[in-house]
């Protein structure tokens, strides 16, 4: 186990610069998620910790000790593979065994350990197959497996359940996390899925073009996303974000989205929302805070009349896609009132629900303190 | 596969029979003459199965000749070569394909470039660095020209199994706790057997078959390999047609044998499963 500091770690290739001096913290026994989309640099920087790809400048340390320097095979890592690789000439009970042949462990602690991992993942009875005689689903098993067996300081996963499909996915999701919740081990993890980071982390860092954008718990993350890029990739369906012209008059600030919609501004956010006053800005308000649902009585509530465009009804609710100004944007419907296209709804959110966006930084504007608490609704 | 129609078969079929008639009759009639008595040899009208089967021919290439120290010059020379190439090949092409360093994409270019060169147009300046370094007339000499003639080839096919191979298992070999050699000799290695072995028997048989090197840079009759000892018994006065055809018989036993095998690498498909893919 150990906590693991990232301190101005920087990487170029050649003369392009692909992660630029990030800054990191994860605690002893942390499940950090990396996250963002492809390119962004997180399996750079996955690879870089591993020692499989070479720092240009600043440090990595482990446990206070600085490891950049050191060959992956001294820094105590285990490493799970976006392709698995596992080694095809060996059978699962050799590839699980492999670091603890190259360690020089008796053959009795290797056997004991293998069982034990093997044990843990429900693959005692694949033990004497070959790679290429098992499903994807047991690959990533034994993959994990040979991690597990070399009890390392720190797991490295590299979009590991990138390969298979939406049903093994979720249920190995929730196997690392309870691997995660028995061991308690440092654990990097890199995805591009935000479901996955939002379900696993206990900190999710949110990369984008080789700077970390935001470092936060899932709930942090997604109530109070410090910019445009970390509202819209948190979050599913992504957030809308309506153009609009901030206004102000004797009732207060409000939004003026076109189309005669208008949107009143909380009071209690006055003072950060000020400066922006007679300024274009961006509003964001995420898919499942915007109701199409009667119910829907808050004291603050906006309201939108929209056009729907199309219905993707999901069982429970439906996703409901509206146009405005040649822009689509989601909502969420009640599926009792099974909406059909073309039908007018008058789609509402609570206005603590809303986010003020200045489009020039792309910096999402929040008041001093937190918002009170958001309201469950049942939809 | 398509279903192919009567005539496309017939015809196909009368392809395969002409090659193969093309191909295999000189093999064919060089074995069964090695069987024939003398006399029978030259009978007239000839025949293609011998009436009076024999092994004397065999037998007095035995007595008569040195075939068996050429037999053996042949196959330490051989074996020698293919160690020394394979030895340099394997870590040359792991690094062809794992480094990146400036103009390496030229260098394995030009590597290649050497092996279109018949042997004939560098056999002289090859025997002169041979006579100043002092290793003409020896076996040494016969290993390195082999090994300098295969070496391209070798690294090329090497290449290709390397680069066969995903980074990501050497990768996850030196996460697990092995060094970049340790990865190699368990991982890449064993992975990359097929081509190692096809490699090293395609320069045992260029080794094996080679005539115009041993001819140029042997002139002991105790070093002689088996091409050129047996290209000798031609200018002896009379020339025994019937242990010719033996000798040849026996040389190119080793050969089938070893082709048999290496098919079998030849078309590897072990590598799989390893990775998603």
């Amino acid at each position: 186990m150990a906590e693991v500091k990232l301190v101005g770690l920087e990487k170029k290739f050649g003369d392009v610069s692909v992660i630029h001096r990030i800054n990191l913290d994860i605690a002893d026994g942390e499940f950090a998620v990396l996250v963002g989309p492809s390119g962004c640099g997180k399996t750079t920087t996955l690879r870089m910790i591993a020692g499989l790809e070479e720092t240009t400048g600043g440090s990595i340390l482990f446990d206070g000790k600085s490891v950049e320097r050191l060959e992956p095979k001294d820094r105590d890592i285990a490493m799970v593979f976006q392709s698995y690789a596992l080694y095809p000439h060996m059978s699962v009970r050799d590839n699980m065994a492999f670091s603890l042949r190259m360690k020089g462990v008796s053959s009795a602690e290797k056997k004991r350990l293998v069982g034990v991992a093997a044990e843990m993942l429900g693959i005692t009875d694949l033990l004497d197959r070959k790679p290429k005689q098992l499903s994807g689903g047991q690959r990533q098993r034994v993959a994990m497996g040979r991690a597990l067996v070399r009890e390392p300081k720190v797991f490295l996963f590299d979009e590991p359940l990138s390969n298979l499909d939406a049903a093994l996915r979720a249920q190995m999701r929730i196997e690392i996390k309870r691997i995660h919740q028995r061991l308690r081990t440092t654990i990097i993890y890199v995805t591009h899925d935000q479901v996955e980071a939002m379900t696993l982390a206990d900190k999710i860092v949110v990369m984008n073009g080789g700077n970390i954008e935001q470092v936060g718990d899932p709930l942090t993350l997604y109530r109070r996303p410090v910019s445009r890029f970390v509202a819209g990739f948190i979050g599913s369906p992504k957030m809308n974000f309506f153009p609009a012209k901030l206004l102000s008059d004797e009732s207060g600030l409000h939004a003026d989205l076109g189309d005669g919609i208008r949107i009143e501004m909380p009071r209690e956010r006055d003072a950060a929302y000020r400066p922006y006053a007679g300024r274009s800005v961006e509003i964001g308000i995420r898919p499942e805070h915007l109701l199409d649902d009667a119910r829907l009585i808050d004291s603050g509530a906006i309201a939108m009349d929209v056009t729907i465009d199309v219905v993707e009804p999901l069982g429970s609710t439906s996703l409901i896609t509206f146009v405005l100004g040649g822009t689509s944007y989601t909502a969420i419907g009640d599926i009792a009132l099974m909406r059909r296209p073309g039908a007018k709804v008058r789609l509402k959110a609570a206005a603590k629900d809303i986010y003020l966006i200045d489009p020039e930084s792309g910096r999402v504007v929040h008041s001093a303190e937190p918002d009170s608490p958001i309201v469950r609704l049942a939809v | 596969m398509s279903r192919r129609s009567g005539w496309q078969r017939l015809g196909l079929g009368l392809a395969v029979a002409v090659l193969l008639t093309f191909a295999a009759f000189p093999l064919l009639w060089m074995g069964l003459t090695a069987l024939k008595p003398s006399a029978e040899i030259f009978a007239w009208p000839p025949r293609l199965l011998p009436e009076a089967p024999t092994l004397s021919n065999i037998g007095r290439l035995f007595e008569q000749t040195h075939f068996v120290t050429y037999f053996k010059n042949s196959v330490i020379v051989s074996s020698a070569a293919v160690l020394l190439t394979l030895l340099l090949a394997v870590p040359g092409a792991y690094g062809l394909t794992r480094y990146r360093f400036f103009g390496r994409e030229m260098i394995a270019a030009t590597v290649l470039f050497t092996y279109m060169f018949a042997p004939i147009m560098i056999i002289i300046p090859f025997y002169i660095v041979m006579r100043t370094l002092g290793l003409a007339n020896t076996h040494m000499a016969l290993v390195l020209a082999y090994c300098a003639f295969s070496l391209p080839f070798a690294l090329w096919m090497l290449r290709t199994f390397f680069q066969s191979i995903p980074i990501d298992l050497e990768e996850a070999a030196m996460t697990d706790g092995a060094s970049r050699f340790r990865a190699v000799i368990h991982v890449v290695i064993p992975m990359a057997l097929p081509g190692i072995i096809a490699t090293g028997i395609l320069t045992f048989i260029l080794a094996w078959n080679d005539y115009i090197f041993a001819r140029i840079l042997i002139s002991s009759d105790n070093l002689k390999t088996l091409p050129v000892g047996i290209a000798d018994l031609y200018n002896a006065s009379v020339v025994d047609w019937g242990m010719i055809m033996a000798s040849g018989l026996l040389v190119i036993i080793p050969v089938v044998i070893v082709f048999s095998y290496v098919q079998k690498f030849l078309v590897a498909g072990w590598g799989s499963g390893g990775v998603k893919g």
